[in-house]
Formats: C-alpha cells, structure tokens, sequence
C-alpha cells in the first residue's frame, strides 16, 4: 500500500535585485509552496499601512513605498509566518519572492482559501468533494465515516464496525460507485481492505468525484468514484496510533516511511488492526420466554412466548488487519519514482442479523484473506519535455469464506432451536470464493503548452472468479473470467489566462467474460464480448478569482461482472442476456470564496442529474429460491446540494452542508406485461433519504496549556429527514413502514503537545443515545465512547 | 463585518427553508375502509423495491379498487402471497425469521394478533380440519412434516410423517395438495432435488404420490402411486388444487412443471367418498383436453364444474395464463372461458365462489378486472377493476 503524505518543503528564500531609477520604490513577488502558488497569501510592511493579498498567479506587487529598510511579511492561513528583511532606494522596483512552508502545528485547520491541492481539485471542472483528513487525524473515524459528512454522500451501515455498508453518491450506489489509493482500485489491495476499516490516519485526502469521472481513474464508475490519497512526501516520518472504545473497540494504525541517506533507497510501511465485539444494546428486540431449555438450546417450544426487552448483541465480532510494505527510489534519471511492494490483509466477520432485525444470526462467520505484489514507476519529461507516464501493475490473491452449517434459529438472547435450515438460507454452504487479479495502468500525459494537454489511460483486469461450496464440492469445475479494458483520453485546454478550464474526453470500454457452462453432458465456453463508448466534458469559468462556475457531463456504464451475468454456481443463476447499467450524469454548480479580516468563507452549490437505464438487480425466484441478475429498473435522479465552510483565524470553524435529491422511478412496466404504466412509474424511489445534511463545528487554541500545544473541541451532528421504506404514494399512510427522522451528535476533544508529536483525544458517538438506522430498520451503535493516542514524528 | 453577516444570513436562510419545506411533508393520511367483504393481495414496483398490500374490496361486482393512499402494507411482517385466510384473519409462516403469525386489517394497517416461533417446516400445503384447527405441511431438513396450529390461542403440535422413502438422486419431498376428509387428509407428494448446478434442467422423479394419513394420530396409512404424472398439486398456500365436491368426492390435479417435468402431462384424479383409493375408473388428462396446457390452480364451482388456472405448455412457470371450465365430475373440458389472457404472476389465487357464481380476476395487458361468470347463465360479466398500474394481482379473499 502507498501511505504517503504530501510534500513538506522547506525552501529557502530567494532574492532578486534590480534597480530603476523612480523615487518611491516598489516591491513584487511571487507566493509559494513549493511550487504551487499561494492565491490569497497577506504581505505586509511591517511597521506601515501597506499591504496586498497575492493574485490568482502568487503574485503581489507594492508601490510607493518611501526608500528604508524594512521587514516584508507574509502570512497565509495553515503556514508558518515568513518575513524578509529589505533596505530600498529611491526608485529601486525590487523583487522579492516568498516561499511558505505548512505549519505542522495547524493539524486541525480548515484550509479554505489558498490554493491548497484539495482547492486545486475543487477548482476544475469536476463536481468533486475535496477532503483534507488531516483534521480528523485525531479522531476514531475511519474513511467512510469522514466521507459520509460530506455533500451528497451517504452511507449506510448495517451495524458497527466492520459491518456491510452501501456507498451512494448522488443517489447512485452499490456497484455504481467504485473506491481508489492513489488511483487504484481498491479492490487489488484485497477484499478485506474496505473504507470501512482503512483508519483516517492512513489517507491524507479525500476526493469523491460524482457522477462525472476523470479518465485517470480507469474505472467503469457510473455513480461516482472515490480516491483515498496517501501520504507522498520524500523525507521521514512515523504516525503511530491507538485507541480503545465502547464494545471492546479496539483500533491500532500506523504508517511510517525512512529514507536511507547512504543508499536512497525509501522504505515505506503501513498497517492497521481493528477489532471489535460490537456488542452494543439492541432496543426493543424480541427475545423468546419459557419453553423447554437445555443450555443456550429451547429443545421444546411449547409454552414459548415472544416478549420485547433491550439486550445486547452477541455474534457481531469483527477482526481485520492489514500490512503493506514498499521498497523503491525517486528522483533517478531513469526513474521519478519506482517502488515494488507487497501486502497482507485479512479479515473475520461474525454476521449478526439478515436484511431484517428480527432475523438473527449466531454462527454465520465471514473471512478473507489476500495477498499482493504491487510495482509503480513515474517518470516526468520522458523522451521529451512535457510528456509524463505513471505506471501500475499488481497480481492479488484473494479469498474469501462464508461459514453456514448449523440447523439453527437464533434469538436475540443468544438462545436458540432448531431449524430445518441453515440460518441463512436453504442450504448449508461452507462458501468458497476465490478471485485472482491481475491489474495493469499506465497513464500518460503530455502538456503540449500551458494551454493544452492531452491525457491518455489504460487500465487492464484480468479476474478469475473461482466460487464453490465445500459443503457439496472441493473446487469449481467451471470458474469465470473477467477480461476488462478501459482506454481513456482527454484534453484539456486552460483558456483566458487559465479562467476557462475544458475537459473534453472520451472512454472505451472492453469487456470479455468467459464460463466453461455444462452443456448436454460436456463443456463448452461461453464467451462474451461487449465494447461501449462513453464520453463527457467537465468546464470550469472563473468568473473572478474567488467565483467560479462548473458544468460537466459523462455518458457512463458500469459493466456486468462475471459473477452477474454467469452465477456464482450456488445461489445466483446465470443470465447471459445481462446488458451493462447505463447513465447520462449532469452536474452544475458554482463556488464563492471570500476573506473578510480573519473570516474565511466557502460557498458552493450545485445541481445534478442522473438518467439511469438498466440497472442490475438480483431477482430471486420463488420456486427455487434462487436468484439471478436482470436489467430491471431505470431511474432518473435531479437534486441539489450545499455547502458553506467558515472559518476565523485558526480558532473557529463550521461547515454545514445539505444535500437533497429526488430519485424518481422511470420503470414503466413492472414484472408483468402490461398497456398501463405501472403504479410506482414516476413514483419517488422507497428506501432511500432524499434529504440530508451535516454541522460540523470545531474550536481550537494553541499554546493555551504550554507551549506548542493546541487543544481542539469538535461537535459534529448528522441530520437526516425521515423517509419512507416503500413507495410514498401506495398504502394506507396509516400502516406504512418508515424510517424516521434522525439528528445524531458527535463530539471529540483532543488534546495535542509539542507542535502535534504527542496527541490524546476523547471522543463520543450519538451522544444522546439516539436510535439510529441506516439500512432498513437495523439498529445502528448506541452511544460509545473512545479514546485515542496518537505519536506523530516528521 | 456587515458582508460577512449578510452572506451568513442569506445561507442559512436557504438552508433552514428547504429543512423546513421538507421536513414538514406532511405524511397524508388515509381513508379507512373496515369492514369490506373481500380483499386482494396486490404487488407493486419491480425488484428490489416490490411492495405487498392487502387492499379491500367493498363489492366484486362494481367500482374500483387503487393502492393510492389505500392497503395495508405488508412489508416487515408479511413477505409475499403465501398467505392463508379464514374469517378475515391473515396466517403467514416465514421461514427467514422463523415465525408463524395471525394478523387482521385495522384502521389500514396489518396488525399482528400474535407470532409464535415456527422453525419445524418450510411451508407448503395446508388444510382446514375446522375453523380453529389449520394442519399445515412442509419439507423441514429433507424430511415430510407437519404441524398442526390452534389458530384462536396459536398453540402448535408437530411431528413427522412417514412417506415413502427419498430415493437415490433426490433430496427433499415435494409436497403437493392437502384436503381434510372425513377424518383422514390426503396428501399429494413427491420427490425433488436441491442440487441446481444444472438448474433449470433439475432430475425429474417419474411418480406422483398421495399419502393418506389418519388425522387422530397423523399416520401414513398408504401412499397411493401413479406414473402418468408428477408433481401432485402446486404449494396450496399459493393457491387450491383440490376440492371435495357435494357428493363428498375428492379431486386433485397435478401440475408436473412446477417440480422441472416438462414432459408429463397435467392430470386430475378422483377418490371416491368413503374410497382410500384413486377412483380407477376415472383419470383425466387435463393436458390432452385442454391443448397441452398444465394445470397449476383449480377451484370448484358447483355442481361438479370447476374453473382451472391454465398455463400455456413448456418448463417455464412464467408464462401466459388463462381460465377454463372443466366438468370434473365427468372428467370433460368444457371450454376457455372467453376471458384476456392472463399475464399475471404464477401462483394466483384468483377465484372467489359465492352463491353458484365464479370471481375471476385477471391480471391483462390492458385492464385488470375482477370477472363474474355465471355457470347458469354461462355469462362473463366485468366487476370490480383495479386501476392504476398493479403489477400483481396475487390473491382475491372472501372475508366472510
């Protein structure tokens, strides 16, 4: 895994000098960070009225300035103070340029206004959530909890840590939306690596990129993708942490990298170990009472009555734990950047509950296992100026077990019968899924001028798709294969002194499945091929420095998976008329930006839409209880989303976002043959929030208990209206299930001692002890409290 | 200072308008109709997001029916239209949670009387010894099972019934009609696999059977056996595929494509009233009268006429269905009643008897009606319709 931090440099100043004969002197100059420039940064004269605020280049210029000498200084949120010292004669026009460095002590501000990288994202023509994770660094959350405080993002949990989650972007989910490192899918790391349990302290920022997705990310992502991006930076460094929580919570992270001077050679490592018993107290569950009972077993039913109490749960374990490691060099004349590395990760799930909370599990265990070898090169102004490549390429083993053999019915007491069936299903299955992956990119661009570039990626998965029950069989005798490729180009052109930002690009995508299928008595290969062409435009205008306008465009598809178009041999049966999900995603949006003395503001808006077609859903069959995929609904997706940051000085900080959409059912026949429209034609789609939103506040002082400190106090509330879980319009309003409206509140204090090494931090969940549901009616975590250390060196 | 305070304002207005706007959606509330005669089972939506409700039906002969702000919703209690009826009481086994529940219609919502554990039997059939006593049958870890239900307090007794063993090849009973009689109920079964790694081309066993088995302490006295057919009557808990008629006669009709035998034809068999025996002198080949369509539902009418839910031949249960009048008793097609064909779901329980008339409802292309046909008369008349785009029609129910 590449856990990298971004660059922290410390440059020097340079001074330039040049003399003309004027009276009153003046003095220009460039802002950076290393090289990227600082929009926004203040330069004073110290000790005068004079001051300017850098241009959108960096640049700042002070005229009639009387001839002295003088202390030039620059400030600019989220960096270290920088001052020069400078005499002037008459006349003289004297350049002087200014470099900043991050101020390590600032871990918990928000960056708002300069031209961070996550602005730079924010700034192009992509409807896109920037995330700086730095400021949760400090907290217990993992990424998914970050991301889900974010505009127009929700996901929804099944229960506590580790548990299943469904991602949804704009109102598109599941498969829709696809997960990146650094830009590479996550799944190459391993099934047990999930968002749910990489810890924030592994990524630095978040990118959720909606609806519209830049070629880079080969990925068939027709919902949205996100990219979680690790630490980059070349000198050394070690994160360390722990924490312990409520429900035996138990969460170690830890990502470190060392340069060896002698020999340049960089080691990098990362890992982290999660567990957990989330045993947290059901409300109001059923339990059974009397009955004839032998141990936690009722061997006689008779005389056994439901009653509702609150109780703990007791088969909701959870492990996971994972190793990368990454050997390599930068800054070679043949190499930028090549390392080669490898990684362990596994993971042990006990299943608690189906789809439904009245249906409980005892014994249902999940596990998974991977392993993987990775290499990435990159090298800059290859064969010629301008021309970059970055190359990726790994080999995953990957395997994964779902345990069900007992005849057994659990109650939530841990008490249980006997069943005619497994607990899960109808049959029993020790589940065997097995997925070698090969996987290849490359990316290459070539910036032709500072105008225009060109952009061209290719991505290669080669999947095989193994899948038996060891219960009836020791292999399987007929896996499948995935072959897909994405070619990706785009061109961008930066226009009117880089105001008007165009993306132009273009996707193919190839899609080969194989299944050796027992026809009459003897093999044969089916063999599928699909290729599609998708396409989009992403423009930003810069109406001012600090207004910008955004609209972008993709005709997207995510692709059939083999396991959906040719079953996984057990449950789900083949469907070899399977078409791939299609949507055509619109965004538009507008950003604001603006200082007042030491108030900072963000502002953005957008709007999207989606037409989705074809979406895959499993469809179970009543007679055989099997299911299988099918094209079966289209929806067609508009809303709106907010948000505004606000910030003073490095005290204060809110962010308040809200998101509303409306995801309309465009199915119009249902499973039947019929001239009607169906009823839910039109109808808003069940089971799903349409409005939400989130309050973040935070209030921070360094130095407040000695030196080098810096105490910070978060509150965090997650508001979500209530929806209905079936169609809004079909029922009686008196008996229809809903999931009611939700505010759940969150608070961290953390404490943080010489410039941000050593950092405690104390941390509460649903503070107020709130039922909270996510899927369906699951009761999620009741309150819990937890507590974190964490050792940060550079 | 002032810009700052008018920017934050003019934010938090929008912000706390929409909260508003949205949040108070008002939830509409409904009109009740307790106290109707009959109710449907309707599905609406495709997959994942279908929805059960069950709506009433104040007349069979007029009106409309719509799920617009009208039904009980089903969801989270009750799963699909395996449901059985009596007396306006609702009965469901589910087998996920492994619960057997009672549940009425109130004030538009599903209210649970009561659920009692139930994880003896995956439910198939069921027959009513009287109005408080329901026997219910089913496969249950590969073995042929019973329960037998006291539906005023849901008090249960189960236990196993000792069919002719499962042979090599197959896995699990297949069990068909079930109908009380004079103390002793009959019992269609068979045999099936649950191997479907060749799925849909599942081992067929080349036999139908009936148990019959004495209701006082529920043993097999017999199975009864007969090769020209398999797969002895649908799960009834969808719909009926036996009767008893006025002569105290028993009739059954075998559906062999719902266990994967697409070659059998459909056949309907008679035991004569105080007989244990198949009625030798009578066996009729449903299939070969009515155009090689199979038999997947049957209801008596009167006066040994019956009315057959109809599918069109081939493997697939999916498939267009229609409504014929048979003459049981004389083993004799009558005819297609002229009705639209029937695109509806493959388990409906679609006919209601009351006072020598037929309730057919149909589930068509264009507009699903609840149809009368008057054997007197031998009239088709359009009743009740539903409107408004019901995916499925699942069940019509006589309340009382």
């Amino acid at each position: 895994m590449l856990y990298r931090r971004t660059l922290l440099l410390l440059l020097l100043s340079t001074l330039f000098f040049s003399t003309f004969a004027q009276n009153n002197a003046t003095i220009s100059g460039q802002v950076k960070d290393g090289t990227e420039t600082i929009i926004g940064a203040t330069v004073t004269i110290k000790g005068t009225k004079n001051g300017v605020i850098t241009d959108i280049s960096g640049r700042y210029e002070i005229k009639g300035i009387t001839p002295g000498t003088y202390t030039v200084i620059v400030s600019y949120i989220g960096y270290l103070k920088s001052s020069q010292s400078v005499t002037l004669s008459a006349g003289q026009q004297k350049t002087l340029n200014f470099s900043l460095s991050k101020d390590p002590q600032q871990l918990d501000n928000v960056s708002i206004d300069g031209k961070t990288k996550n602005q730079e994202v924010k700034e192009s023509g992509f409807a896109v959530n920037a995330i700086e994770t730095k400021k949760f660094a400090n907290t217990t959350a993992d990424l998914n909890q970050i991301l889900n405080r974010s505009t127009g993002v929700r996901i929804r949990e099944q229960g506590g840590l580790g548990s299943d989650f469904k991602f949804s972007i704009n109102g598109l989910s599941g498969k829709q939306v696809k997960f990146f490192i650094d830009g590479i899918p996550i799944e190459v790391m391993g099934s047990a690596m999930s968002l749910n349990n990489i810890p924030v302290n592994l990524a630095e920022r978040l990118e959720v990129y909606k609806g519209v997705v830049p070629v880079t990310l080969g990925a068939d992502a027709m919902g949205g993708a996100v990219n979680v991006i690790t630490n980059q930076k070349v000198s050394n460094y070690l994160d360390l942490s722990h924490s312990y929580g409520s429900f035996s919570t138990n969460r170690s992270a830890l990502t470190g990298q060392f340069v060896d001077q002698k020999t340049g050679l960089i080691f990098k490592g990362s890992g982290f170990f999660n567990s957990s018993a989330n045993n947290y107290k059901m409300k109001d569950v059923e339990i059974l009472q009397g009955g004839v009972r032998d141990g936690d077993q009722i061997v006689d039913l008779n005389g056994a009555e439901f009653v509702s109490t609150d109780i703990r749960r007791f088969h909701d374990n959870y492990m996971s734990a994972s190793g990368q490691a990454e050997i390599g060099v930068v800054n070679k004349k043949w190499a930028d950047v090549l390392f080669i590395g490898g990684g362990y990760n596994e993971s042990t799930q006990d299943l608690q509950t189906g789809f439904e909370q009245k249906i409980v599990y005892g014994k249902v265990r999940k596990t998974s296992s991977s392993a993987n070898g990775t290499i990435r090169y990159k090298k800059n102004d290859i064969f010629t100026e301008g021309l970059n490549l970055s190359a990726f390429a790994s080999r995953t083993k990957d395997e994964s077990k779902t345990t069900d053999t007992l005849l057994r019915q659990y109650y939530w007491d841990g008490t249980w019968t006997v069943k005619s069936s497994p607990e899960m299903g109808s049959l029993k299955q020790i589940n065997n899924i097995a997925r070698p992956r090969t996987y290849a990119m490359a990316n290459m661009s070539y910036l032709i001028n500072n105008e225009h570039s060109l952009n061209l990626n290719y991505t290669f998965d080669h999947l095989k798709n193994k899948n038996y029950n060891q219960y009836f069989a020791s292999r399987d005798s007929m896996p499948g294969l995935m072959k897909k490729q994405i070619v990706g180009l785009a061109y961008q052109q930066n226009l009117l002194d880089q105001r008007l930002s165009n993306t132009v690009f273009a996707k193919y995508y190839r899609l080969g499945l194989e299944r050796p299928k027992l026809i009459s008595g003897s093999y044969s290969l089916l063999d599928t091929t699909f290729s599609n062409w998708g396409y989009g435009v992403a423009s930003r205008y810069k109406v001012t420095q600090n207004f910008g306008l955004k609209a972008s465009y993709e005709h997207a598809y995510r692709l059939q998976e083999a396991e959906e178009m040719f079953g996984d041999g057990l449950n789900l049966q083949p469907n070899p008329d399977l078409k791939p999900e299609r949507s055509d995603n619109i965004n538009i949006g507008a950003y604001y930006s603006f200082r007042l003395d030491r108030h900072s503001f963000f502002i953005e808006a957008s709007g999207f839409y989606r037409n989705a077609k074809d979406f895959i859903y499993p469809v179970p069959d009543l007679r055989s209880q099997l299911l299988k995929n099918e094209n079966k609904s289209d929806v067609l997706i508009t809303g709106f989303e907010s948000e505004l940051r606000y910030a003073y000085s490095e005290l204060l900080s809110l962010n308040l976002n809200l998101t509303y959409q409306n995801a309309v059912n465009k199915t119009k026949t249902g499973s039947t043959e019929s001239m009607v429209p169906e009823y839910t034609y039109n109808n808003k789609i069940p089971n799903q929030p349409f409005l939400f939103g989130n309050a973040d506040f935070g209030i921070g002082k360094d130095n407040l208990l000695g030196k080098d400190t810096r105490l910070q106090f978060n509150w965090f509330t997650q508001y979500i209206n209530w929806f209905y879980l079936t169609w809004e319009n079909a029922g009686n309003p008196n008996g229809k299930s809903d999931i009611p409206t939700q505010f759940i509140h969150n608070a961290s204090l953390s404490y943080s001692m010489e410039k941000g090494k050593y950092n405690l931090s104390l941390e509460c969940r649903n503070l107020t002890d709130n039922l909270s549901y996510d899927n369906f009616k699951l009761q999620k975590p009741s309150r819990s409290f937890s507590v974190k250390f964490r050792y940060f060196i550079q | 200072m002032n810009k700052l305070f008018q920017h934050t304002t003019r934010f938090l207005t929008i912000i706390l308008t929409i909260a508003l706007i949205s949040g108070c959606e008002k939830r509409n509330s409904g009109q009740f109709e307790d106290g109707t005669k009959y109710s449907a089972v309707l599905c609406v939506g495709s997959w994942p997001n279908t929805a059960y409700y069950i709506a009433g039906i104040p007349s069979l002969t007029e009106g409309v029916v719509s799920i617009k702000g009208n039904g009980a919703e089903m969801t989270g209690k009750v799963y699909a239209q395996d449901v059985i009826q009596r007396n306006g009481f609702y009965y469901h086994a589910n087998f996920g949670s492994g619960r057997l529940g009672k549940y009425h219609v109130e004030n538009g919502a599903l209210i649970t009387d009561k659920e009692i554990p139930f994880t003896w039997l995956n439910w198939s059939s069921y027959t009513w010894i009287d109005d408080e006593t329901l026997v219910i049958f089913g496969d249950g870890n590969n073995e042929a099972r019973y329960a037998i239900l006291k539906v005023d307090k849901m008090t249960i007794k189960t236990g196993k019934l000792d069919l002719n063993t499962i042979p090599t090849g197959f896995n699990t009973y297949n069990i068909g009609f079930a109908q009380y009689r004079d103390n002793k109920i009959f019992l269609g079964y068979g045999f099936g696999s649950n191997d479907f790694s060749n799925y849909p081309n599942m081992p067929v066993s080349k036999k139908a059977m009936v148990a019959v088995i004495d209701y006082t302490n529920m043993t097999v006295e017999k199975s009864l056996e007969d090769s020209r057919t398999t797969s002895m009557g649908g799960p009834t808990v969808y719909a009926p595929t036996s009767f008893v008629d006025e002569n105290n006669d028993l009739y059954f009709v075998s559906d062999p494509p719902n266990m994967y035998d697409a070659q059998s034809p459909s056949y309907i068999y008679r035991i004569k009233s105080g007989s244990t025996e198949l009625d030798p002198t009578y066996a009729f080949n449903y299939s070969a009268a009515s155009g090689n369509d199979k038999a997947p539902a049957m209801w008596y009418i009167g006066n040994g006429k019956a009315i057959v839910r109809s599918r069109v031949s081939g493997l697939s249960i999916d498939a267009d269905h229609s409504f014929t009048l048979i003459d049981a008793r004389n083993g004799t097609f009558i005819k297609k009643l002229n009705l639209p064909v029937d695109k509806g779901e493959r388990m409906v329980n679609a006919v209601i008897v009351e006072d020598g008339k037929a309730f057919i409802s149909v589930n068509a292309a264009d507009r699903d009606y609840v149809w009368q046909y008057d054997p007197t008369t031998d009239q088709l008349t359009k009743g009740v319709e539903f409107i408004g785009g019901i995916d499925y029609i699942l069940r019509i129910e006589k309340l009382r």
